[in-house]
């Protein structure tokens, strides 16, 4: 009896643990790299990317590189909201546009 | 593919467009004209094809001045050469467009129904120039821009006269697409073709004053004094990308041809004046 729970048990706890796994880790510096790359990927398929991304993510390089691995996190995290807001962006926009284009 | 919130919101956007109110360019382009004949009433209609000359007068007057040595006019002769060159397989420009290509610029853009896209005029020279062998050519300055000044010269005068019909699977698509895309706000700054060109137009921006979307496209391809050369109209959609802090599509991207479709459309009736400069 006890072994028929654990298999069912088991799966369930792989399948939470799983969900708490995906996704990159932000609190890391490539965790936060990657997370923003991704949104910023997610943006550029909705055709709204801002070109404010790509400098803050060279800032967060560079501050990565010169050994100051909380502020490249900090840079990295930025670029992601910039991304995340573009997405934003995009989703209002799909229908406000047109109120703007009545005359 | 993820799915995500926004996709969903632009798929539900996508499906609700065919039930929103049927699409009507001529329409469009009454109500745009007489927006700005109606906010504008001292400037005679042709006076829009000169942009931000026909609101600022000093301007005007600089620009009058160096119309006397026009810069744009060495992308010409060069254009003209160019254009006049064979290919290496003897064959040459004047093989691939109507009418040799001279006189032909007011029926650009057009929506091909065998490509299912729309063509613009640099479309046009770069898709002769592979049909025929040849590397296509950079598409925002150079020779290309020159070719364009070129055919844009010997069509000066002549009336734009965009079609967009209605038998012609994606053509109204195509103009929707380009329509949205003017009115979208894009990049950090959350602006609009339509936040400069059409509600603030005759306003300042900074040092310059901004020019209304009726005319945009008569006068392409131009010599701006920042960029010190002759550029294509592309060339400007990127650089107004950057300037609200988007990232800018690719020249000639179906984005950018699309919305030029658009543009063009909104200006027919107007006689062409480009090659032209400007500030």
């Amino acid at each position: 009896m006890r072994i028929r729970l654990l298999i069912p048990a088991l799966a369930i706890i792989g399948l939470l643990s799983g969900c708490a796994a995906t996704g990159p880790d932000m609190t890391t510096y490539p965790g936060a790299v990657e997370a923003a790359q991704q949104k910023q990927a997610e943006a550029r398929e909705l055709g709204h990317a801002w070109n404010t991304f790509e400098p803050l993510l060279r800032q967060a390089a560079a501050a990565n590189d010169a050994g100051d691995e909380e502020e490249a996190i900090r840079l990295a995290n930025e670029a992601r909201l910039h991304a995340e807001l573009a997405i934003e962006q995009a989703s209002e926009e799909a229908g406000a546009w047109r109120e703007r284009a009545s005359f | 593919m993820l799915v995500t919130p926004s996709r969903v919101a632009a798929l539900v956007a996508a499906l609700l467009l065919p039930m929103a109110s049927a699409a009507d360019p001529e329409a469009d382009r009454k109500a745009l004209v007489d927006s700005y004949t109606k906010r504008f009433p001292q400037i005679e209609l042709q006076e829009y094809a000169n942009g931000l000359y026909a609101f600022d007068a000093d301007a005007r007057e600089q620009w009058l001045e160096m119309e006397d040595f026009p810069p744009y006019e060495i992308a010409i002769e060069e254009g003209e050469e160019y254009f006049n060159m064979a290919f290496a397989n003897g064959k040459g420009y004047a093989d691939c467009f109507e009418n040799g290509g001279v006189g032909v610029k007011q029926n650009y853009p057009y929506f091909d129904a065998e490509q299912e896209q729309v063509v613009t005029l640099e479309l046009a020279i770069n898709q002769c120039r592979e049909a025929n062998g040849e590397d296509p050519l950079p598409w925002t300055a150079g020779e290309l821009a020159a070719i364009s000044a070129y055919m844009a010269w010997t069509s000066r005068g002549n009336v734009i006269d965009v079609k967009v019909p209605e038998d012609v699977p994606g053509a109204m698509q195509a103009y929707e697409a380009g329509k949205q895309f003017y009115y979208t706000r894009r990049g950090q700054l959350n602006f609009a073709c339509a936040s400069c060109h059409k509600q603030s137009a005759g306003l300042k921006l900074r040092a310059d004053r901004l020019s209304t979307s009726l005319g945009h496209a008569t006068h392409w391809p131009v010599y701006r004094s920042r960029w010190g050369e002759i550029g294509t109209l592309h060339r400007r959609f990127q650089e107004c990308n950057v300037q609200v802090r988007a990232e800018p599509f690719e020249a000639q991207s179906e984005q950018f041809r699309n919305l030029e479709y658009f543009l063009t459309y909104m200006s027919n009736g107007f006689e062409l004046n480009g090659p032209a400069s400007r500030r």
